[in-house]
């Protein structure tokens, strides 16, 4: 190659012509060529997958929309408004429940013999409160299921009518297709036609002679013979009566009467509860014959019948609430989009309504996250740090390309780990006996935020402590040198004058951290115990210890069961798209710090 | 090893040096950096070193307060310093409280990417100091024994850095005036200066002989002559000659150094 660029005119000097290695191209743009292009291609592909992306979850707000006006056209909210008071009534009996096991705990820790429990609460004033209690409240249970029953075969109905509705559009555009002359006949059509000729030959309704002409027509017909202008006509024909049936099983659903048999009874409800608050009320006052013989299970009662009457109390507004209920209430845009944002439900495949509420995913994620930088900030950074700052030559051959190391492992070995030793091993330690007084010891959950999150923080530490020690290492050794001078330790050098000149660094390596964390999918998946629910923060610590679902848990597991283009599979690209937004805030983020903060020296 | 040379002295000032040097010998892993240096330096006066480019004056001036310590490679092969009568490689050195006694201030203007204020109260607050009035005092004090006190008494909290380069390096002198050293080193201080930077600098230095020892390294002659009271010329690691620097230049003993002065090697 290099002879060829020699070949020059000897009459012309030597830089009258230009170099050329390939195409008349030399090296220098050959090569710019080449990384340009992958350049090129790079940007084409993240262009290629964020429109994806949106298009796929494009649909969402419209068909969640239409979902959720469903969800009030049909009765289903209503029945919902209907079920808050049955589950408050449910939470009690579950409280008095518990009373009554904690009671035969005490009788037990007491000493009494189980003849003795048993008389005790089979004597006649406690069955009446513990027994009675729970039969009080049938006639409601019933009325609401059988409202919820009329309220769901409502919406089925019209669920089925709309896909009853499409088909027949399907039909529709397939007759024109078959009717406009370039059609050609495929396999599939030869066979439905066959089907359908004899099928309509038995058409009893037909003349005879009519039907064997179609029984002869069907058997006439071979892979290889040629269909003609008349075939069209008649395949069209009859795909136009099959949809014509289907057509004819529609039943309308018109929610305007058909809300009826779900609204109505409002007096007979409002009797149900009446009746409910007097039973509960002499139910409960039984209570103050049983001898409980126990200051904390009375005490128990006490608040038990505190809680009936809030539940008394509350009645009227309930009354109200399912009064002013309004069904030709329009529903927003907004609130479908509210729906979405900060609904507290992720409900999917249910028998009444699907919900699509991203507040339990986004708060397990965060959740999670927050664990997992708690742990990798001060380990990732010290790290960094030390390694950088305090460590001899030796130590730091040693530790960096092992800490660098762990990023290498592929999350789900780390998933595994956690699951089978890092969660057992918690649950573990949490039962010890000599732990019993922390607070929320000992935890249930073998697989938990906490677990996640510890595992996640070993992955983002590499990450924290690769950027953070780069950062660190950038800082011009003069300012070391300066600061050292003036008779400061190793260690005030490094805290006041090396860590805060390399600050930016730093904050884009946690940002860039928790960018790895949140996306992370496996460790989630197979630690953080996915259950939909938002955490429970009340509980203070405790709530670390709690499964949660992530966002990008609930994309790997559901993707694959869901019906293309359905709500569902909308949702899921809708918590991607939102997850794409906070990668794109943290990384912008990161790299703005670092743009505003390191102005550093010339 | 511990063969005595006389150390190269200059004859008739009588009072007793501040720094001693006898038979010096450092190394940079297995290569021999400085070889059997002897030579005093006495107080309250400003002594140069110059030579060729990687002739060890540098290196040398950084024993004084064990920079070289930062190097992992670095180690001294024989011989002492020492500062008031106490050997400054001796095992019980608190290299912090040697620093603090030998300020510093290197051929590249370094201040802290903090504000003018901070800077100067670094050495303090490293300390522990953290009354405001005794910084604002310290701050004031340094910056006009610097004499920058009037360029940027108005912009104290201002970034450092927006500073020009020579209040950048007058800047850097004040910050070491701060810990209240006997003893200043200056590494090459004027050598990313324009002239009339240079010019304040060398001013400075002036001003500053009255209450501390100097010592400072520079390749620029001119300069030697102009602000230092005796001057060391080295040469290949060697202390060639050490003369009043009136007599080093006008009338060099040592040919080498004659004709490294009048420029024909170096």
């Amino acid at each position: 190659m290099a002879a060829s660029s020699k070949q020059t005119d000897p009459n012309k000097p030597a830089f009258s012509k230009r170099r050329a290695l390939f195409l008349g191209k030399d090296s220098d743009s050959i090569i710019k060529t080449f990384f340009g292009s992958n350049a090129m291609v790079a940007i084409v592909i993240l262009a290629l997958i964020t429109i994806f992306l949106f298009k796929e979850g494009a649909g969402f707000m419209g068909l969640y929309h239409k979902s959720l006006e469903e969800y009030r056209l049909s009765g289903l909210e209503y029945v919902d408004i209907l079920k808050e008071k049955r589950e408050d009534y449910t939470e009690l009996t579950r409280y008095l429940n518990d009373v009554k096991s904690d009671w035969i705990n005490e009788l037990k820790a007491s000493g009494s013999s189980q003849a003795e429990i048993s008389k005790a609460i089979f004597n006649p004033e406690a069955k009446a409160l513990f027994l009675g209690y729970m039969r009080a409240g049938s006639d409601l249970k019933k009325f609401v299921k059988t409202k919820m029953d009329v309220a769901i075969e409502i919406r089925d109905q019209h669920t089925t009518n709309e896909n009853l509705r499409e088909t027949v559009e399907n039909y529709t555009q397939r007759i024109a297709e078959i009717q406009s002359t370039s059609y050609t006949f495929s396999k599939e059509d030869r066979a439905k036609y066959t089907l359908l000729l004899r099928d309509h030959s038995r058409d009893n309704s037909l003349p005879s002679e009519e039907a064997q002409r179609f029984l002869k027509e069907a058997d006439s017909i071979t892979p290889e013979k040629a269909l003609d202008q008349a075939d069209r006509e008649t395949f069209a024909m009859l795909l136009g009566l099959e949809a014509e049936k289907i057509e004819a099983t529609i039943k309308p659903v018109d929610f305007n009467t058909t809300i009826k048999g779900v609204i109505d009874e409002q007096a007979r409800y409002a009797e149900i509860l009446d009746a409910l608050e007097v039973s509960l009320t002499e139910v409960v006052a039984t209570a103050d014959a049983v001898q409980f013989n126990s200051p904390a299970i009375e005490e128990r009662i006490a608040t038990f019948k505190e809680l009936n009457q809030k539940f008394f109390s509350n009645i009227d507004a309930h009354k109200a609430k399912l009064a002013n209920w309004d069904q030709s209430a329009p529903v927003s845009i907004f609130q479908a989009a509210s729906a979405f944002l900060t609904g507290k439900d992720w409900v999917t495949a249910s028998d009444q309504q699907d919900w699509y509420g991203l507040m339990p995913l986004l708060s397990g994620s965060l959740l999670i996250s927050a664990i997992a930088l708690v742990f990798a900030i001060p380990f990732g950074v010290g790290a960094a740090i030390y390694v950088n700052q305090i460590a001899g030559p030796a130590e730091r051959n040693f530790i960096k390309p092992y800490v660098e190391f762990i990023s290498a492992i592929p999350s789900v070995v780390i998933g595994f780990f956690g699951v089978v030793v890092f969660g057992e091993f918690i649950r573990w330690f949490s039962q010890l006996d000599g732990f019993q007084w922390v607070p929320f010891f000992p935890i249930q959950e073998r697989l938990n935020a906490f677990t996640a999150g510890c595992l996640l923080a070993l992955m983002a530490i590499p990450t924290i402590f690769t950027l953070a020690e780069d950062a660190i290492n950038n800082i011009p050794r003069h300012f070391k040198e300066a600061s050292l001078a003036m008779g400061a330790t190793p260690l005030q050098t490094t805290m006041r004058v090396i860590v805060p000149t390399a600050l930016s660094g730093i904050i884009s390596a946690i940002m860039l951290g928790f960018g790895r964390v949140i996306g992370e999918t496996m460790v989630v998946l197979l630690c953080a115990g996915n259950r939909i629910k938002i955490p429970d923060f009340t509980e203070g610590p405790g709530v670390f210890f709690e499964p949660v679902h992530t966002m990008t848990g609930i994309i790997a597991q559901e993707m694959g069961e869901v019906v293309q283009g359905s709500l569902h599979y909308r949702a899921l690209f809708m918590v991607g798209i939102v997850l794409f937004f906070i990668s794109l805030i943290i990384n912008y983020t990161a790299q703005w710090v670092v743009k505003r903060f390191s102005k550093l020296g010339d | 090893m511990a063969q005595t040379s006389t150390p190269i002295t200059t004859s008739e000032n009588s009072q007793p040096p501040i720094i001693e040097i006898r038979n010096f010998d450092f190394a940079y892993g297995d290569s021999q950096a400085l070889f059997d240096i002897n030579m005093d330096i006495k107080e309250k006066e400003v002594t140069a070193f110059i030579g060729p480019s990687g002739c060890g004056k540098s290196t040398f001036l950084r024993c004084f307060n064990r920079m070289n310590d930062l190097i992992d490679i670095a180690r001294i092969k024989g011989g002492e310093i020492k500062i008031s009568g106490v050997n400054i490689y001796d095992k019980d050195i608190d290299v912090i409280e040697l620093r603090k006694h030998v300020g510093m201030v290197f051929q590249k203007s370094n201040p802290f990417p903090k504000s003018i204020y901070d800077n100067i109260a670094y050495g303090l607050r490293i300390q522990g100091v953290k009354k405001k009035s005794t910084l604002d005092d310290v701050v004031e004090e340094c910056l006009r024994g610097a004499a920058l006190w009037d360029e940027v008494k108005d912009r104290l909290n201002e970034s450092a850095l927006g500073m020009s380069g020579g209040q950048q390096q007058r800047l850097c002198i004040a910050r070491a005036l701060a810990v209240r050293p006997k003893i200043l080193l200056m590494d090459e201080p004027c050598s990313a200066l324009d002239p009339i930077a240079t010019a304040k600098v060398e001013e400075l230095i002036h001003e500053l002989k009255k209450d501390y020892t100097i010592v400072i390294v520079t390749h620029n002659m001119q300069q030697a002559a102009r602000v230092s009271d005796r001057t060391a010329f080295f040469y290949l690691g060697k202390l060639i000659e050490f003369e009043n620097t009136d007599d080093i230049f006008m009338n060099p003993k040592n040919p080498q150094t004659e004709a490294y002065i009048s420029g024909r090697f170096g």
